[in-house]
Parts: structure tokens; sequence; C-alpha cells
């Protein structure tokens, strides 16, 4: 990319009956995922930063330029929605040549645009099809070549692997890294998946109830939960409160709040600060683990241990530093 | 056993309701013959009537498609204030008697009315005269364009027309480029119902405009001055036109359907 690519957001707020969104301040200079559950406000941001919403405060930057008033069909972003959305009523090529239609382009010029891109994204030879009989993943490339034919500086992708099955999703996201290579411009995806979240790039940002919960490189977010909220929503079983910790003389890093205990800092090596045994109050086959759930003195925890694990009885001893608590908000 | 009985009874039900629409049209044709069907389109009058009626069916669905169309766009894209209120305006014509229609029409449009009266003095006159039997087609065939094309407008996702502005159509663009070759069908369906309602009014229409006569007039007048077998010929004749054109009308529907989806 020639040019540095941005996207900021100030202050942005947006009521929509009951649900309040921001205040948002984000700044993107690099791939960027927005992760949230459905109903945190990502697609409400993702129409804002379109231009379909206008928001009730706050502006929009885009390359330093503010587009907060910009009516959408002069942003020059592209979007990308989870079922593609391609115009039912036109072919391959005329759903990828749509946008140049209205730029200053003869039609030859149209033409050979629509074919260069089509070659590029190997969809050349879908030209005349129906886009109804395309595959998913040929339906993502005449998505993408549609939006990319008008060169936009940024690329908004919403849930785009998101309306097929685990395989499919595998599938379509390894063909769209294929295709990344392509992109001159700043991608930015919502997803409520955070395995898709995690693969698709390095900077993410957690929002949560129309707030950004968290902010920075995919580590710091998925590996340090600020909240007991974002810890929930991260997949974090273990979530105790100082009393709890005293309660398995565990020494707690401060006299109140709440703790996040990551699943594979539950030590079943004998190894750990504070060594506990607890009985295993139920077991649960999950597809390459068995799932525990631990009873020690009334607290319980839960803990997923490898399938091959030798149980020696109804008990279980393990470990926990208590240094390797993450304290939560 | 019990699925059968559920389709069994379903049919019966069904096969009732469709007797019933049927067998009075049948028994229209039992008045009649086929040369006295077929004198009906030598006869001038009835050409003239003919001519009165599709000619202000058409003239009255075209300016409610214009004037339609964005309305119908409206109700089902965008929410507002008063929204129900509006819907409910749009859907009055349905709930008043067609007598009354014609004489709410009559007192809005004559020379000494609301609206006839400045109209009138532009030179445009409605009483027993083409435009009065336009309006009063309007009026009553309102709510089944808007209605028609608003559940259209609302059978494909908006996320299609973001797209479009995204790639650079403004609204208008969007709106002739996207939105409405995906709802062709529902226009068109639209479209016909209206036209329909409209040639086959009658009591909305006679008081502001007895003359030009339209078809359900000369039938009725025909019903009153010749007895039942001269109005069956009529009325046999105008529901035979009618019906082909309404099934033409469904065919290209179809038709717009396949390519639209193609």
């Amino acid at each position: 990319m020639d040019e540095e690519l941005s996207v900021s957001l100030r202050g942005v707020e947006k009521t929509l009956g009951q649900f309040h969104l921001g205040p948002i301040d984000l700044d993107v200079k690099e791939p960027f995922v927005l992760l949230g559950p459905s109903g945190a406000g990502k697609t409400t941001l993702f129409e804002i930063i379109a231009g379909f919403i206008r928001p009730d405060k706050g502006k929009i930057y885009c390359n330093g330029e503010e587009i907060t008033g910009k009516k959408p069909e002069k942003r020059n972003l592209g979007i990308v929605y989870q079922d593609y959305q391609l115009f039912p009523h036109l072919n391959v090529m005329e759903n990828i040549g749509f946008g140049l239609k209205f730029r200053r382009m003869s039609g030859r010029e149209i033409d050979e645009r629509v074919r260069g891109i089509a070659e590029m994204f190997n969809i050349g030879h879908l030209m005349q099809h129906n886009v109804r009989s395309l595959s998913g993943g040929e339906k993502q490339r005449v998505a993408l070549a549609r939006a990319l034919v008008v060169g936009p500086k940024i690329l908004l992708l919403d849930e785009p692997f998101s309306a097929v099955d685990e395989e499919g999703r595998a599938k379509l996201r390894e063909e769209f890294n294929s295709l990344r290579k392509h992109l001159d411009c700043l991608v930015i995806l919502i997803t409520h998946n955070q395995e898709e979240a995690y693969e698709m790039a390095e900077k993410i940002a957690i929002l949560y109830g129309g707030r950004i919960m968290a902010h920075g490189e995919r580590d710091e977010v998925f590996g340090r939960p600020k909240t007991v909220k974002i810890a929930r929503f991260l997949g974090f079983k273990n979530i105790l409160s100082s009393k709890e910790l005293i309660a398995l003389n565990i020494e707690p890093p401060s006299s109140n709040g709440f703790f996040a205990l990551p699943n594979e800092k539950i030590r079943l090596d004998g190894t750990g600060g504070t060594l506990l045994r607890g009985t295993i109050e139920r077991y649960e086959s999950l597809r390459n683990q068995t799932k525990v759930v631990i009873n020690v003195g009334g607290v319980r925890l839960e803990k997923e241990i490898d399938r091959n694990f030798e149980f020696t009885g109804p008990e279980i001893d393990f470990g926990v530093n208590s240094n390797e608590l993450l304290p939560l908000e | 056993m019990r699925k059968n009985l559920f389709f069994a009874t379903f049919f019966l039900l069904s096969v009732l309701l469709l007797a019933f629409i049927v067998i009075p049209i049948l028994v229209l044709y039992s008045f009649t013959s086929v040369t006295g069907l077929f004198s009906n389109f030598l006869n001038g009058d009835f050409l003239n009537v003919l001519e009165v009626t599709f000619v202000a069916g058409l003239i009255s669905t075209a300016i409610l498609a214009i004037l339609g169309i964005p309305l119908a766009y409206m109700m089902a894209r965008e929410h507002f204030p008063g929204k129900n209120i509006i819907q409910a305006i749009v859907d009055l014509p349905l709930v008043i008697p067609d007598t009354v229609a014609g004489l709410i029409i009559f007192l809005t449009f004559y020379s000494g009315g609301v609206l006839g009266a400045p109209l009138s003095h532009a030179g445009l006159n409605f009483v027993d005269t083409l435009p009065g039997i336009v309006v009063a087609m309007m009026f009553v065939g309102a709510p089944f364009i808007i209605n028609t094309a608003r559940a259209g407008f609302t059978s494909f996702d908006p996320k299609l027309e973001r797209v479009a502005m995204s790639l650079g159509a403004g609204r208008f663009r969007t709106f002739l480029s996207v939105s409405l070759p995906l709802n062709l069908e529902g226009i068109w369906n639209g479209l016909v119902i209206t036209w329909a309602k409209g040639v086959a009014s009658f009591g909305s229409i006679i008081i502001i405009a007895y003359f030009p006569v339209i078809a359900p007039t000369y039938i009725y007048s025909q019903f009153l001055l010749s007895g039942i077998p001269a109005s069956a010929v009529a009325a046999g004749g105008f529901l035979l036109i009618t019906l082909a054109i309404f099934i033409v009308s469904r065919l290209t529907a179809s038709r717009l359907t396949k390519w639209t989806r193609s």
C-alpha cells in the first residue's frame, strides 16, 4: 500500500430503541477484526462506518478525511456481507461490473476491468453464470471482486464466513487468505467467531454491550481479559472471587475482586504454588478432550483434560500458581 | 391415515370455495350463447364502453403506479412516526362502501368541490367525464398497488440496496437498478389487480360519471332496460375479455419472476 490507510472513530454514539452504542473511539491502521457476541452492536458500527446509519454523536475519519456526513456512495468503501448479497437479477459479469457503471468509464473499459479482476480471482469462466448456481467459495470471490473492482480504500467484511457450516467456513477462510495478496486496501472484519477473529488479523477489538471492552494485539486481547463479562465471552470457565480463592488456600493478588483462572493454568503435573485435591463431580466428553467439574470444598472448577489422561479415582490432584490468575474488573 | 384425512378435509373445503366462485360464472354463461357472446364484438356501443373502461383503467393504474410505488417503497423500507396511521389511510378505501366512495369522489371533484373547483377553473372537469371515472378508479384501486408493491419490496434483503450504494449508486439509481427490478413481479401483480379493481368498479364511479358509460354501468342499464338475457350477453362478453387480460397478465408475472430469478 502506497499511502497509509486508516479509519478512525472519535466518540461515536448511536441510540436505536433500547440499545445504545458507544462512545466508540477506535483507530484502525492495519487489518483489523471487530469481535463481539450477537447484539453487541457490531452491525450498527459497520453500518455507521459504511454510512448507512448516521451517528448521533462523534466523528468518523477515513484516511484522515472526515466522512461523518458523507453519503455511502461517496465513501469509497467496499462491503461484503455474510451472505454476499449478490444481485440475483444480474449474472456474474454484471454483478462485478455494477459499480463501474457509476464511474466515468466506457463500456470497453468496464469490460476490461471486470475481466481483469475476474481472472485474478479465478472466476473468469463464470462470467455468464447465474449467481444462484455458484458455490459458496465462488460467491465469495464474486462478492470480493465486485467490491474491489471499484478500487475502495477500505474493505468492510461483515461475518463473511458465517453463512456456511464449519468445514465450509474453514475452506472459505483459506480461500480468502489466498486472495488477500490482491487486496490493496485496509480490511476490517466483523465477526462473532473467536477462532475466525484470531486467524484473520493481529489487531482485534472486542465490542460488548455497545462498548469497546478490549483493543490491541490478538494474544493480549484473548489472553488477558479485563472484565468478568469479557472473560466469560472469551470462554474462561473459572472466574473466582477473592473469597473463593481464600477458601481454596490460594492467596488472592488483591483482597477483593474477581480473577480468571485459565484452563491451562490448572496444573495436573504436580507443579504449582498451591496444591489442591478435589472431587470430580461430573465428566463430559468433548470431541478431543474430557471436561471435568472439580469440587474443592464447595468451589467448583472446570478443567478440560486430554482424552488419554488416566483418572486414578473419584478425586484429582492439581496445582495453581496465584501469579497466573488474571485480575478482572 | 390421519395425514389422508387432513388432506381430504382441506381438499374438500378448497373445492367448495372454488365451486362457489366458478358456479355463478358458469351460470352466467348458461344464459348466453357463443353467437350471443360474439355479437357483442360487432356492437359499436359495447366496443365503445369497453374502450372507455379499459382506457380509464389504464390511465388510473398508470397514475397510481407513479404515485403509489414510491409510497409502497417508503412504507416497506423506512421507519417513521405515524407509519401505522398512513397504513390505515392507505387501507381506508377498502372499508368504505363503493357508493360512499362514489359520493366522496363526487363531493370532492364536482365543479364546486374542494379539488373540483380549482381544477375546473383550469379546464379539467370530472362530472360525466373520463377524468371523473379515472379519479374514482384511483380512489378504490390505490390500496391494491400500494400494499402489493410494499409486500414485494419487503421480500428481498435491503442489504442488496446497501451494497449498490457502497458501489457508488445514489438512492435513485439504487432504486432503479436494484429495488425496482427485484420487485417487478410484485409491482406487476399490484398493477394488474389495481387495473382489475378499477374496471370492475361501479358504485364508486356511477355517481360522478354515469357518462361516458363504462362496462359495469352498461351491464346494469341493460339489465334495467332489456332484462336478463341482454345483460347476461354483455356481462359474459366483458368477463371473457377481462379474464383473458387477467390470465395473460398472470403469465407475464410468472415470466417476470423467472427473468428476475434467472
